[in-house]
């Protein structure tokens, strides 16, 4: 037994670290060669100033402020797509109009989308919107294919046995459908998380980590621009975990 | 394990050449220089090369290329730092800013102040007439944490009008928003979401023809106001970079502070011609040059040693209000070039 949990945090734990271990190395001797903190400074520095930055009360309104907006524009992103895609599930027809729909904003390209809602929207509600509208049609797509993953069959059976709709909803639909849809939240919230840092970046949005990103590569400030991004991914690296764990809940549920 | 021992090791063999020949390749370019690249920013500062241009000047001995770089402030870095540019045009205050950045690795010398302010605040409202009128007004502008919006604050604090970046301003205040550049606020002006702007040549005068606003006020009077001064601020400048600073190239610098001076007066006599130059080298201002539109760029050259002294105390104003505005010290005297 003993041997078996070591074995699982040499999996799961120390390869990991290892591989973090050779991307910092890579980084740090790759910043002392270059030498030049405004092109690339060392992970030390970018480290120590993203520790500076926690004690400014800009920095937790800039994060709180991006974490908002994320989780903001991905609650409408979700309750459209999983509304959407549960009705195209129960009727066809509605499910062909849309895939025409779907497919157009899956293939503009990301860019243009951006570019004209910054010219449509204020510059707090554009990193929404534009969010919303990209992770769309990933969710929709992703819930889909998890609703075709139910057994007809078994929706059949229960409806020959009349069994109540809520029951029906807890112990056969979400059973079934929510571990694969929690997969793609999973991957749909952190790059929701890139999309609004982006857009933020791009809409000088007040109060927002893309604005601070967007000033300190004004002032050709790399480290601090470094610093600002480590945040991000741990922001990413939270929510993908919080997911997780939800997961892990439902499984142990099931 | 062993795959992975391979893949680690086969990372590091590819990655640790690239990253020594990226530090060696500027060093063996140092050797010889008669290749010259002049660039300036798209838009007001293209102005300052127009005759050049249109002329293909020359200077005996090297081979002088123009160009207009578009992309802003980052394509600016860019070719600072890939040793594409000898002299270029770059907001005075991101000068300073590489001068210390590259400290130590490549020179930087401000040759010349070239445009004043060239920055207007417009609006559709032209019963506007002082700034105190703008309070509980949204005013947007271009350049956050740049000379816009640095500029604009200073002259704020100066007045004692209160400001704040908010979209939602109370009475006694004046909110600031921002806007990454001119392409998204120009069309926000026109459809009237936006009523304030702090805006560069030539979008003032884009504005001003197309949209029906009004020049409000000029930054640089506004300055003038506020400093007790009449030069306005030195907003962009030439600067010489790398080896075209050693001795040899002095005669060079010479000839171009020369040409520079005289492009003052073409660009003024021939606004027409200086347009089809700048139109025919990729300028992409879809603006007709008047002269009331190159008298707004305030375009002047004044060579370092005499700049300096405006210079001096607008880059100390920066620095006074953000030291990082100006690279996190003021540029000692070694900044500006002694012809």
């Amino acid at each position: 037994m003993k041997n078996i949990t070591s074995k699982v945090l040499l999996k799961n734990i120390l390869w990991p670290l290892v591989g973090l271990g050779i991307f910092l190395t890579t980084w740090y001797i790759a910043a002392s060669i270059i030498n030049l903190e405004m092109i690339l400074p060392s992970p030390v520095e970018s480290f120590r100033r993203l520790f500076l930055l926690f004690e400014k009360s800009y920095f937790w309104q800039a994060v709180l402020g991006t974490l908002t907006r994320s989780l903001i524009s991905f609650c409408i992103s979700f309750v459209i797509a999983s509304a959407l895609s549960i009705i195209s599930f129960v009727f066809e027809p509605i499910k062909k109009i849309l895939s025409p729909l779907v497919v157009l904003l899956r293939s503009v390209p990301t860019m243009s989308i951006i570019l004209i809602s910054l010219i449509w929207f204020k510059n707090a509600v554009a990193p929404m919107v534009i969010s919303a509208i990209i992770t769309f049609p990933i969710l929709y797509s992703g819930f889909s294919s998890s609703l075709q993953e139910i057994d007809p069959k078994i929706v059949e059976m229960s409806d020959f046995y009349r069994v109540p709709f809520f029951r029906k909803l807890f112990n056969l639909f979400l059973p079934y459908v929510g571990p694969s849809s929690l997969t793609t939240i999973q991957s749909g919230l952190s790059f929701n998380v890139k999309l609004i840092i982006a857009a933020e970046v791009l809409a000088s949005t007040t109060q927002s980590m893309g604005r601070y990103m967007q000033v300190s590569k004004v002032y050709l400030d790399t480290a601090e621009l470094l610093g600002w991004t480590i945040m991000a991914i741990l922001l990413s690296y939270f929510l993908e975990f919080v997911i997780v764990v939800i997961k892990r809940m439902i499984i142990r549920w099931k | 394990m062993k795959k992975l021992v391979f893949i680690v090791s086969l990372l590091l063999i590819i990655s640790i050449p690239l990253i020594l020949l990226e530090g060696c390749i500027p060093k063996e370019e140092q050797s010889e220089i008669t290749e010259i690249n002049i660039s300036v920013p798209d838009g007001a500062p293209a102005l300052a090369i127009a005759k050049m241009l249109k002329e293909n000047s020359q200077f005996e001995g090297y081979n002088i290329s123009y160009s207009i770089i578009t992309g802003g402030s980052t394509a600016i870095n860019a070719a600072v730092n890939n040793n594409l540019v000898d002299i270029l045009i770059a907001p005075t205050n991101l000068g300073a800013i590489l001068y210390n950045r590259l400290k130590g690795s490549k020179d930087i010398k401000l040759i010349a102040n070239v445009f004043n302010s060239l920055l207007y605040i417009v609006g559709k409202d032209s019963s506007v007439e002082s700034l105190e009128q703008l309070k509980g007004k949204i005013v947007y502008t271009i350049g956050e944490g740049a000379t816009p919006d640095l500029t604009f604050q200073y002259i704020l604090d100066q007045k004692e009008i209160m400001y704040r970046v908010t979209d939602d301003p109370s009475d006694d205040e004046i909110g600031i928003q921002y806007e990454s550049d001119a392409s998204v606020l120009l069309p926000k002006l026109n459809s009237g979401l936006v009523e304030y702007a702090i805006l560069g040549e030539p979008a003032v005068t884009k504005t001003i023809n197309s949209f029906g606003c009004y020049e409000l006020f000029s930054l640089n009077d506004l300055w003038n106001e506020v400093t007790e001064t009449t030069e306005g601020f030195p907003q962009a400048s030439f600067f010489a970079i790398g080896d075209i600073l050693q001795p040899e190239h002095k005669d060079l610098l010479n000839w171009f502070d020369e040409n520079s001076m005289d492009n003052v007066d073409w660009v003024n006599n021939n606004p027409t011609l200086a347009q089809e130059t700048l139109e025919d080298n990729g300028w992409a201002t879809p603006v007709p040059l008047n002269t009331e539109l190159i008298s707004r760029c305030n375009m002047e050259y004044i060579s370092a040693e005499q700049a300096k002294n405006s210079i001096t105390s607008y880059l100390s104003v920066l620095f006074e209000m953000n030291p990082i505005s100006v690279g996190g010290s003021l540029p000692s005297d070694d900044f500006y070039y002694q012809g």
